[in-house]
């Protein structure tokens, strides 16, 4: 996607998003409560995906260790929650600055490339999960808040549709802005990045901690939704994976990538759930799905169309022009 | 409570736990020092070896230690498909995705076995009389795991030391290309190291069956001990894995006992990030 | 033939999906004639580390509800269950509840296997106004949430821990106790409980020490157990805890006078091979609890599952069945409302006891102190229920 730099060419290139995000505004007024629900749980993969598709995809950063922001988000929102004020927006606003906050426990693992670095953050976001065990001793003793929204409502749909959305936009404008370039040029090499002047450790540390705070806001929402949190759920391993998951399926390191990833992973969800009441097919599909890709298609659902696109363009063009221009496998 | 045989029996029960750490370490090591893979689902062969047993002797009544030898060829045909299906494509290619598809292994193996036999936490009943030493006591299964795991390191310095092809494994993985031009058959070499890593992994699985519960998830809360312990050691070496499942063995016994139980679960995690941001080389590796 | 079934079962089960995405697509429930079956959702872990537990739960569930319907329904209708599997977690219990309600329309919620989910499940249920039945959930504050359609038929921690205490305080008088308890909060609060009724009781204090729930290695908080040299160790944990202790008791050659722990040491399938002998339980049933309601039980449980012995998870789920097919035959309506109100006034005699309920939804219970005797429990204590006297002598270990 070029944006050009007339103000009526960057209200084009927002065109389809802003079409979008009309369209999914709509989606729940045709919706069940049940699949309201699900939506959510939706919306919730997107906010992690595109936020961690920025530092692993964009930045080529392999963090495995998010889970680490999305609970210090839930813990943060709910201890103000029960604490300070119970309004929701200060609440979820304040479990993302204290996930983005916490960004510098990140900092001695930043010289860590590849599987190291994932090594690394991995461990990190498990001893969290160790620690917040033994700081909120009880398992099962987790927070529990008043809950917030009426059965029927459409606000948390709405809640988590605006914490998307955020996301995505920052995570747009950062690819777009010199930090997104910088970034990109130490995913391809940082040792050339920062020889041609990138600010490498700085451009990282930026970049986790807007990760960090979508995160930590997806946690905060999270916790006030369900209005009950213990360290086991919110901690869990899952919500390191599940972004990582969702951006490969979808397209690692392509805009489009993690909401497609999200969206078709949700649906083949529900839908298996409809075929299948054995639980371990679930985690059969699931453990498949991860190998096919990323041997088969490893550009993932979006980075294969585009290629496939781009393959049936170059044919076109070569047919106007007369000449045919030859497919470079790569 | 500082007595010694509170820590005669703690420093025990860290080398009976080592033992098992081992056994999956190894796997991983072998195999990242020759092809730079990291095997996520190493544990799960551990896990599916665990169930073999099991199911012999609840079944059948065949003695485990029996079975510990059935299982190798076993295991050498699950590993070969796996290599050749799976490990072989990923030679080379970016971290995050051997990572990932090895992950996804792990997860289909492990929703292979759930879907099979459950999830249920299950025992190999099998006892072996405990030895008392003064007062500390050793639990008869764990005594020889520690005697079949050192069985396991003898013949491995065998087979590495003294055999053609093992010296082609060491050669591979000291230089890829070196050995390459000097005419060594690194696709046979990375094949017999994976299916040798395989092998350890399903006797470690008896062992396990042995003094663990058997369930689904069982190797995959050990890949993370095997992490630790070849960060520790240093990825790659075989000298490392020894010292570094010792460490952490007889560490997260002593924090256990001395400190927090609850506290012990950090300790292979707190290795991990440790040796990496200050020591990424580990204990015995060398500087890259 | 075998693919054929299959294929079509699962061609079925797709039509099924299908229907039941666009059935629910549509806003209004059609009002139900009344040959209508009736909908109850049932929430229990069939994956995880609790789907063995799980799937005995259900098991119980179902066991009454098909006599029920066996025997022609309530009034004339026959109950229809739907189940939905939430590995015991607090998470995808919600969404599981959720669906029961609002896509399958249930009129009553049996729940789940332990506190995390049950908290969340029916935080979710009372929203509905949906009955939610507990039968496995025995954390303190489940109860001081003043909810209005949470029922439990876990009679709560402390009658249970006074219990025991009394017992160790009367019959068994230790002079050191050890006390070991996993880190989840029914525990936590029920090892603080105990610890209080003993010291008062018999003044002797429990030197207390802390594990993860379900963790296959206590070697090191046995080991410290053992260097204290106590004659009587208090064990408060999952049943697969339960067999881990007692593995590595005898691996460790940690062998106190008397062992208690919570339930039946027999329940899991990680307690193979052990003998229980002179171990001590305690519970609100164990097999073979005198009692004709039990009898009944007992003697349907084993004609449908002959190679079972009756288990602790089931008899409870089965209970729960029971009161809830009391309160549908007695309702003035069958929806949530009316299903609620007659639940509130619930007095029946169940296998695991009269059940009744309390102001909040807790159902009142008694607890007993079993012993293994000759590979079978025996209820010593309390006097009344007392079908042989606690063994003195220490646990001898592996059969």
């Amino acid at each position: 996607m070029t944006s050009s730099s007339t103000p009526g060419g960057t209200l084009l290139a927002l065109l389809p998003w802003l079409v979008a995000l009309a369209i999914a505004a709509a989606v729940p007024l045709f919706l069940p409560i049940y699949m309201q629900r699900v939506a959510v749980t939706c919306l919730m993969f997107v906010t992690l995906g595109v936020s961690w598709n920025l530092s692993g995809g964009f930045a080529g950063q392999l963090s495995l260790g998010q889970a680490a922001f999305f609970g210090i988000g839930a813990y943060g929102s709910m201890i103000t929650a029960e604490h300070v004020t119970s309004d929701l927006l200060t609440s979820i606003v304040v479990g993302g600055i204290v996930a983005g906050l916490c960004t510098p426990i990140l900092f001695p693992a930043f010289r860590l490339r590849g599987i190291y670095l994932g090594m690394a953050t991995f461990a990190l976001g498990e001893s969290m999960r160790v620690v917040a065990e033994k700081v909120f001793p009880g398992e099962a003793s987790g927070l529990h808040t008043p809950v917030v929204f009426a059965v029927d409502s459409l606000a948390p749909y709405y809640w988590a549709l605006g914490i998307a959305a955020f996301t995505i936009a920052v995570g747009a404008w950062t690819i777009r802005s010199r930090l997104g370039l910088g970034l990109m040029t130490v995913r391809e090499d940082d040792q050339a990045a920062r020889s041609i002047g990138v600010p490498v450790a700085l451009y990282k540390a930026i970049v986790f901690a807007i990760g960090a705070f979508a995160t930590g806001l997806a946690g905060g929402f999270y916790a006030r939704y369900l209005g009950f949190i213990d360290p086991h759920s919110v901690f869990h391993l899952d919500h390191s994976i599940n972004p990582v998951f969702v951006t490969i399926i979808g397209g690692i390191g392509t805009e489009l990538g993690p909401i497609v990833g999200a969206i078709f992973w949700v649906i083949l969800q529900e839908v298996l759930r409809g075929l299948t009441d054995t639980p371990a097919v679930n985690t059969i599909i699931y453990g498949l799905l991860l190998l096919v890709v990323i041997l088969v298609v490893p550009r993932g659902i979006v980075g294969e169309s585009q290629a496939i696109w781009r393959r049936i363009a170059d044919r076109r063009r070569g047919r106007r022009t007369g000449k045919e221009i030859p497919v470079v496998a790569d | 409570m500082l007595s010694f045989e509170v820590l005669g029996q703690t420093i025990v029960n860290g080398i009976a736990a080592a033992s098992i750490y081992m056994m999956i370490s190894l796997g991983l090591a072998l195999v990242f020092g020759v092809m730079r893979v990291v095997n996520l689902a190493q544990g799960e062969f551990m896990m599916l070896a665990a169930f073999g047993s099991f199911w012999l002797f609840t079944l059948y009544g065949v003695d485990p230690y029996l079975s510990m030898v059935a299982m190798i060829p076993a295991s050498l045909l699950l590993g070969y498909a796996v290599y050749r299906l799976i490990i072989r494509r990923l030679l080379g290619a970016d971290d995050i995705n051997q990572f990932l598809a090895t992950f996804g292994l792990a997860l289909m193996l492990q929703g292979i076995a759930q879907y099979l036999w459950s999830a249920d936490l299950r025992r190999l009943p099998y006892v072996l009389p405990s030895l008392e030493v003064g007062d500390v006591t050793l639990a008869g299964v764990r005594v020889v795991n520690i005697g079949v795991c050192l069985a396991v390191l003898a013949f491995l310095a065998w087979f590495l030391g003294w055999t053609g092809i093992g010296r082609s494994v060491r050669a591979t993985a000291s230089n890829r290309m070196g050995a390459m031009l000097c005419g060594v058959d690194v696709r046979r070499v990375d094949a017999t190291t994976f299916l040798l890593g395989t092998a350890i992994s399903a006797v470690g699985g008896t062992m396990l069956a042995l003094v663990y519960f058997v369930y689904p998830s069982v190797g995959a809360g050990l890949i993370f001990k095997g992490f630790a312990v070849v960060i520790l050691g240093g990825m790659g070496s075989i000298a490392g894995v020894i010292v570094g499942s010792l460490v952490l063995g007889i560490t997260e016994a002593m924090v256990n006992v001395y400190v927090s139980s609850q506290l012990s679960a950090l300790v292979a995690f707190a290795v991990i990030f440790i040796v990496l941001v200050s020591r990424p080389q580990g204990l015995f590796g060398t500087a890259r | 033939m075998a693919a054929r079934t299959a294929f079509q079962n699962l061609a079925g089960r797709l039509a099924i999906a299908v229907g039941a995405t666009a059935l629910s697509l549509c806003a209004h429930v059609a009002p139900a004639a009344a040959a209508d079956p009736i909908k109850v959702g049932i929430v229990v872990p069939l994956s995880g580390a609790q789907a063995g537990s799980g799937e005995l739960v259900l098991r119980g569930y179902r066991l009454h509800i098909d006599e029920v319907n066996a025997s022609g329904g309530v009034a004339g209708r026959k109950i229809e269950l739907f189940t939905e599997d939430d590995r015991a977690d607090a998470t995808t219990s919600t969404s599981a509840v959720e669906k029961l309600i609002s896509q399958r329309g249930v009129v009553a919620i049996l729940g789940s296997y332990g506190s995390a989910p049950t908290t969340t499940g029916s935080d979710v249920s009372e929203r509905h106004k949906i009955p939610y039945i507990a039968a496995h959930a025995g954390e303190l504050r489940l109860h001081q949430r003043g909810l209005r359609f949470f029922f439990n038929i876990h009679p709560g921690g402390p009658p249970r821990d006074v219990a025991l205490a009394t017992f160790f305080a009367e019959v068994l008088k230790p002079k050191s106790v050890a006390g070991l308890h996993s880190n989840q909060a029914w525990s936590i609060e029920g090892m603080k409980t105990l610890a209080t009724a003993l010291k008062e009781k018999a003044g002797v204090e429990i030197r207390q020490d802390e594990f993860p729930a379900n963790t296959p290695d206590m070697s090191g908080q046995l080991t410290r157990i053992k260097a204290g040299k106590p004659d009587l160790v208090s064990l408060y944990g999952l049943d697969s805890d339960n067999a881990t202790f007692l593995r590595q008791a005898l691996e460790l050659g940690l062998n106190p006078r008397h062992i208690s722990v919570l339930g039946d040491v027999r329940a899991s399938k990680a307690a193979a091979g052990l003998n229980f002998d002179t171990v001590l339980m305690c519970d609100d049933w164990f097999v073979g609890l005198p009692g004709a309601e039990n009898e009944k039980y007992e003697r349907l449980y084993r004609t449908k599952f002959p190679k079972d012995t009756p288990d602790r998870f089931a008899v409870k789920a089965y209970a729960a069945a029971q009161v809830l097919v009391d309160a549908l035959k007695r309702a003035r309506s069958i929806d949530g409302q009316g299903v609620r109100d007659a639940l509130s006034a619930t007095d029946i005699p169940t296998p695991v006891g009269q059940a009744k309920f309390k102001e909040d939804g807790q159902r009142l219970g008694t607890f007993v102190v079993a012993q293994y005797q000759k590979g079978a429990p025996v209820v010593v204590y309390p006097e009344s229920a007392r079908t042989s006297d606690a063994q003195l002598r220490n646990w001898r270990g592996f059969r």
